[in-house]
């Protein structure tokens, strides 16, 4: 959103001359350092509950180095009478509880990890709040960017500093699960699009996995929080779109940790960002206090809704997206392609109300 | 105010003896050969002449051991030529025809040839009361060294239209020396009995010579003719040639409007803070910044007057233009060490910026039309000669161009701004003068979505009011020749307002700084020795912050923030001391005093825990008027010049300020809608004390100024913020700021050319470091774990060339260069990924820099004027901001896009923005 600003400065003048504001920069960073990360929350929502113990690594362009899991640590929660959840290793730095595990509004949760090298981490508790319901979902139609935009209201508690995390996904029934480029022999010319039908029911997965969508009742506790915006639908279609739009409670705290996390990752340089600054999480070391450990764990109640947004009311053509072409297949049809789910890019289940 | 002794390289032209027996020689040859001449007896005289067709004259011409009064009209005796005496030792040979228009002689100055103007004439006045009392006192001075002297006093004013000329120069060619004439245009000399020659001249005037027979006090009050009008090009004089060897002011630069204008404009608007960027000591955040930062200060250090009123922000358009209107404005002092006792409340500078006197003569309209804003100012007499106004008004013409824009959501951004000043001038008689000046700007902008401030409310777009006002009603009463005070009142206030305007989550965050000052200063010349400046000052200010304000029903929760209360009040003293030839001194003291007053209530904090919402232990409510917090001290100033000879000097400057108003803002640039903060129980005053020596040296006749400047600067109580600190609308802002020590140190050298036909300019060179401490018991009160760090402005190298080069008479070409180090940043010291997104992981505050900044702006003034007849002055500026494009950062940052960790570079003027700009005047 920052962009507008400083866009507002460059497009003034692009009129006069061509100009280019923002271009990649390689700047010399000196020598990385790796400190341990650690992210997690216990919600109401079915277990397992999950806890992530990476490293953070030289900041380059990319994502690489930041995967790199912590295996091998003692992981437990504590809650605030005296309750103990015990989280297993299933490795690559993965912890997960047993399936059963939900937590329970209104009480506060506080993470241990010992890692292999004897460090003892502990997180200030945190109270999971519950979460009020979505009072009403609407929408909106971007005539320029032949967008949907979809907004919900809310009734906020009369209690002060609640925070809310907003996420949402799509689901995409699937005809093909696979589509792989063959070359058309015998003389190789050409390539065509080999689709191949799944073999059970089969939806893919569309999320924006780094939107930080985030409010708090700073300035309308105990009102209505209205007009937040969740996503923007493309209209390409006249088919109706499914969303499955999930309303997390956060804590003061959690709220907090976000909104550095928003600022700095949403940070255009421009002469009114604020200076940026190191991000304090939650979570510290035992033995050291000096040690500076990135990372949350927050506990949160989550609601989940599905809403199924309307594209035949629009007086506007779409803006179509081109299935692949496939190729007209003589003989047998090729053999169907399995579903296959794997780190929630596709799945097998079917969403909450997709049957209406 | 102060009157300044001079001591200038004389010459006395009437010695000097010319021989010669030229036939058929071009002219310029015979005037290299007069130069010559006069240079084998020791003596140095310069000519100056028109450029085009003089090499096509040729001299016939003999003479033997003649003076110049006798060489000149045998010289110039077959041609159309005239020539003029300028100063001691510029001749300047111009067109009889040119001469006629500018009332003066072909002659020697000082002959009796001169047209008879009515204010010319020396006059000597009835004595009265004071001036007997004034003689009285000169005898008892005098006696001691057994000569009688007598006051020469008078005013210099601008013979177009009567207004006043400060920092003119009246040189005593026999006692090589001379003093400047004041704010008001007055000036005073102290000589004993005998036949002087004065030299009245000022910058881009043509200088007046007068020959005088002192045996009384007199009164001879003179009318400089502007070059600028008829002569532009012909000669460019320094104001008071040696000042800046010859005063005790260091570390203080004074920019004349003309000088300003000549500068290659951004976008074509003239801008006065920008030309203070190009000045040594002076640096910025980057371009498009709001405010400047001199000698290791943040921008709220900076005490900017304007006609002698506080202006709290110098930005239009969110800092891409500053506030002041040049069409109204004379001249933009910078003080950056050696202030004056008079000034106080700001640790680091002061920038007076001061208006011009409305004409009194005939009426006046100029302006122009540029790329962004246009402008026009009448003046006019009301009165004849006693009351005369002028107003000059500036506004925008952007939202069109915006509207063309091919994107919707850009289309809905709009900017706007104006600016209106009015003057009012009553000479009321010869000892009152009464002005009223009163200002009014204005800007709105409104851009998409809430891109600046993160109100976690939704909106869709916000728009951004802000805007000076100020009243100033100043008397100035002569109670005698010697004693002379102006009082005036001054009312200032500046709101600035965030407004949401969209429905259903429309809101207002107004928030609101007023002030009402009181000031009576007063000037007394004790004896040709002694000038005192003493005063009294008072300043009522009433703060008010971020209010959110709805419109009820809303679903948003007003938030009120109580008005602050406070009153500074401050006395001085300070004396101009001459104490021989060789050593003036000018130093002073100054006592200011502030209170914080209720109403208001105060949190006490445990006092082991960071000062955070969280460790409120207690508060304390107070009523109206009733104190609260107590602050002040003496604040002594210093600075004294030792001559070492004609052209060189070496002084020594020390000051301590103290500041009891804050901007609080912790982003790189400040918004206009950030919070002024009054010093209170947690907020503690900034004090700063400077201490700075320089060697001043002037070279061939004082056309090129050198110096060098060597300061040490501490604040304390200095103010940053804490990690991710929330200011805006914080009822507690005590919980994110923090206070420290900031320390500077610098060298800055300087060459400057004023003097010149066809080349003017400076050059000048800094090496500047500011750090700051922010040290705590605490972990969180610390920044960078208690150490040094550098501030954002930090930038150790800074070289700056401003040239203005007359290529002929209307046609003028000017340029500015600029480098300087890139400031400091904070980068990540590694990335994580939290939630799915990367997130940079910042180290150390300030441990990197930006690339370095360099750019090379150009103009060209072609001028229609120049005609005398002509009834309309016309003049175009074409100008290249950033010539070569360079495609300078402003900052680094560092963002995930599309799932991959990316460092950008941002660039605010990333490339050449050429501009053409309308001027005129009838």
């Amino acid at each position: 959103m920052r962009h507008y600003y400083i866009r507002f400065f460059c497009i003034l003048f692009i009129s006069l001359a061509a100009n280019s504001c923002i271009t990649p920069y390689n700047p010399d960073l000196g020598s990385a350092q790796t400190r341990i990360v650690i992210e997690g929350i216990i919600s109401t929502l079915p277990g397992p509950q999950k806890v992530r113990i990476t490293q953070s690594s030289v900041y380059t362009n990319g994502s690489e180095g930041t995967n790199i899991g912590i295996t091998g640590a003692h992981v437990y929660v504590t809650d605030d009478i005296g309750n103990r959840i015990d989280y297993m290793d299933i490795g690559t730095g993965n912890y997960e509880t047993d399936a059963f595990v939900q937590g329970i509004i209104g009480r506060s949760y506080q993470l241990h990890v010992i890692t292999p090298d004897d460090k003892e981490y502990i997180s200030e508790p945190d109270l999971l709040k519950p979460v009020p319901q979505i009072d009403n979902i609407y929408w909106e139609y971007n005539r320029e960017k032949k967008e949907i935009n979809v907004y919900l209201d809310l009734t906020d508690a009369p209690t002060p500093g609640d925070g809310y995390l907003w996420k949402w996904q799509h689901y995409e029934k699937l005809t093909y699960c696979k589509y792989s480029e063959v070359v058309a022999l015998p003389n190789g010319g050409s390539t065509w699009t080999l689709c191949r039908e799944c073999c059970t029911n089969c939806w893919d997965i569309i999320q924006c996995r780094s939107c930080v969508n985030i409010a708090s009742d700073q300035y309308v506790n105990g009102n209505k929080i209205k007009k937040q915006l969740i996503t923007s639908v493309p209209y390409s279609d006249y088919t109706p779109y499914y969303l499955l739009i999930e309303q997390r409670s956060l804590t003061s705290n959690a709220y907090a940790f976000w909104n550095s996390v928003k600022a700095q990752t949403s940070s255009t340089g421009g002469p009114f960002d604020a200076a940026p600054a190191p991000i304090v999480g939650n979570i510290k070391n035992i033995a050291d206090a000096k040690e500076k450990v990135l990372g949350f764990f927050g506990a949160s109640d989550i609601i989940q809704r599905p809403y199924w947004q309307e594209r035949n009311q629009i007086d506007d053509t779409p803006n179509p997206v081109q299935p692949p072409y496939c190729a007209p297949v003589t003989g047998p049809p090729p053999v169907c392609f399995e579903c296959i789910e794997g780190a929630g890019y596709r799945t097998s289940f079917q969403p909450p109300g997709w049957d209406r | 105010m102060l009157v300044y002794k001079q001591t200038c390289m004389g010459q006395e032209l009437s010695h000097i003896r010319f021989s010669g027996n030229f036939k058929d020689v071009p002219l310029s040859e015979v005037l290299q050969s007069l130069e010559q001449q006069a240079l084998q007896q020791q003596q140095r005289i310069h000519f100056f002449y028109e450029m085009p067709g003089i090499s096509a004259i040729k001299v016939h011409a003999t003479f033997t051991n003649a003076p110049l009064a006798q060489v000149m009209p045998s010289v110039l005796a077959s041609t159309q030529l005239s020539y003029l005496l300028y100063d001691s030792h510029y001749i300047l040979v111009v067109n009889k025809e040119d001469l006629s228009s500018l009332s003066l002689s072909h002659h020697t100055v000082d002959s009796a040839g001169r047209k008879p103007h009515p204010e010319n004439i020396p006059s000597t006045e009835a004595t009265n009361d004071s001036q007997e009392t004034i003689r009285e006192k000169m005898n008892l001075i005098t006696t001691k060294r057994g000569t009688k002297t007598y006051s020469i006093t008078g005013l210099l004013t601008d013979a177009t239209n009567n207004k006043k000329l400060e920092g003119a120069t009246v040189y005593v060619e026999e006692i090589r020396s001379g003093v400047l004439s004041d704010a008001n245009g007055n000036y005073q000399l102290a000589l004993p009995a005998g036949t002087y020659n004065l030299v009245y001249s000022y910058v881009g005037f043509q200088s007046k010579r007068r020959q005088i027979s002192v045996r009384a006090n007199q009164t001879i009050n003179i009318s400089l003719l502007n070059t600028d009008i008829r002569l532009r090009e012909v000669v460019v004089t320094a104001e008071a040639a040696d000042r800046n060897i010859s005063t005790t002011q260091m570390g203080i630069t004074k920019l004349n409007i003309r000088t300003i204008k000549k500068m290659p404009p951004l976008l074509g608007e003239v801008d006065i803070v920008r030309s203070v960027l190009l000045l040594p000591g002076v640096s910025t955040v980057g371009e498009g910044s709001t405010g400047f930062n001199v000698r290791g200060g943040s921008i709220d250090q900076n005490l900017i007057l304007m006609d002698n009123a506080p202006i709290y922000n110098t930005s239009h358009m969110f800092g891409l233009f500053s506030v002041f209107n040049p069409d109204i404005v004379r001249d933009v002092t910078l003080y950056r060490g050696g202030i004056s006792a008079r000034f106080g409340g700001r640790v680091s500078s002061v920038l007076d910026i001061q208006l011009k006197d409305a004409n009194a003569q005939k009426v006046t309209i100029n302006g122009g039309i540029g790329l962004v804003a246009s402008r026009l100012a009448i003046e006019a007499p009301i009165i004849k000669d006693k009351l005369s106004f002028i107003v000059a008004g500036r506004g925008s013409f952007t939202d069109f161009l915006l509207r063309t824009l091919p994107n919707e959501s850009l289309r809905k951004t709009r900017s706007n701004f104006y600016d209106v000043n009015v003057k009012l001038d009553y000479r009321i008689n010869s000892k009152n003068t009464l002005s009223l000046s009163g200002y009014l700007s204005d800007d709105f902008l409104q851009i998409n979505a809430d891109s600046i401030l993160t109100i976690a409310v939704n909106s869709s777009i916000t728009q951004y009011r802000w805007g000076n006002k100020y009243g100033v009603l100043k008397w100035q009463h002569f109670f005698s020749e010697k004693l002379t005070n102006t009082t005036s009142l001054t009312y200032s206030n500046y709101t600035a307002k965030v407004i949401n305007p969209t429905v259903p989550n429309e809101f207002k965050i107004p928030s609101q700084l007023k002030q009402f000052n009181v000031n009576s200063d007063f000037s007394y010349q004790l004896n040709d020795k002694h000038k005192l400046s003493f005063g009294i000052q008072g300043i009522r200010y009433f703060v008010q912050p971020e209010n959110l304000e709805v419109t009820l029903p809303s679903d948003i929760n007003p938030i009120s923030i109580p008005t602050e209360h406070g009153v500074e009040t401050a006395i001085y003293l300070e004396d101009d001391f001459t104490v021989n030839k060789m050593l003036t001194l000018t130093y002073g003291l100054r006592y200011s005093h502030y209170l914080n007053i209720g109403p208001a209530t105060v949190n006490t904090y445990a006092a082991d825990s960071p000062r955070e919402s969280l460790s409120v232990i207690d508060s304390t409510s107070y009523g109206a008027g009733s104190v609260i917090k107590t602050y002040g001290g003496i604040e002594p100033r210093l600075s004294l010049k030792i001559s070492l000879n004609e052209s060189s000097s070496i002084k020594i400057g020390y000051n301590r300020m103290r500041q009891y108003i804050h901007l609080i803002s912790n982003t790189a640039s400040a918004i206009p809608t950030a919070r002024w903060q009054l010093s209170n129980t947690y907020l503690k005053p900034q004090i700063g004390d400077q201490i700075a020596v320089g060697y001043f040296r002037n070279l061939f006749g004082n056309m090129f100024e050198t110096s060098i400047e060597v300061y040490y600067k501490k604040i304390y109580n200095f103010l940053d913020y804490k990690d991710n600190a929330v200011v805006f609308l914080n009822r507690n802002i005590e919980t994110a700021v923090l206070q420290g020590q900031g320390r500077s140190y610098g060298v800055e050298l300087l060459l400057r050319k004023n003097i010149g036909e066809y080349l003017t300019g400076w050059m000048s060179y800094t090496y500047a470091r500011t750090f700051a401490q922010m040290k705590s018991q605490i972990d969180r009160e610390q920044v960078n774990e208690g150490d040094w760090y550098p501030a954002n402005y930090d930038k150790p190298h800074t070289f700056n060339l401003v040239l203005n080069y007359q290529l002929k008479k209307r046609i003028g070409f000017s340029m500015n260069y600029t480098y300087s180090t890139g400031r400091p940043v904070t980068y990540p010291e590694s990335k994580f990924v939290y939630g799915g997104v990367i997130v940079p992981d910042y180290g150390l505050r300030n441990q990197y820099r930006i690339p370095d900044y360099h750019r090379l702006d150009v103009a060209i003034n072609i001028d229609s004027g120049y005609r005398k007849k002509k009834k309309v002055d016309k003049s175009w500026t074409f100008a290249v901001y950033n010539l070569y494009s360079r495609n300078n950062a402003y900052s680094v940052f560092f963002r995930q896009q599309g799932g991959n960790a990316n460092a950008y570079k941002l660039s605010i003027f990333g490339s050449a923005f050429p501009s053409l700009t309308y001027n005129f005047k009838f």
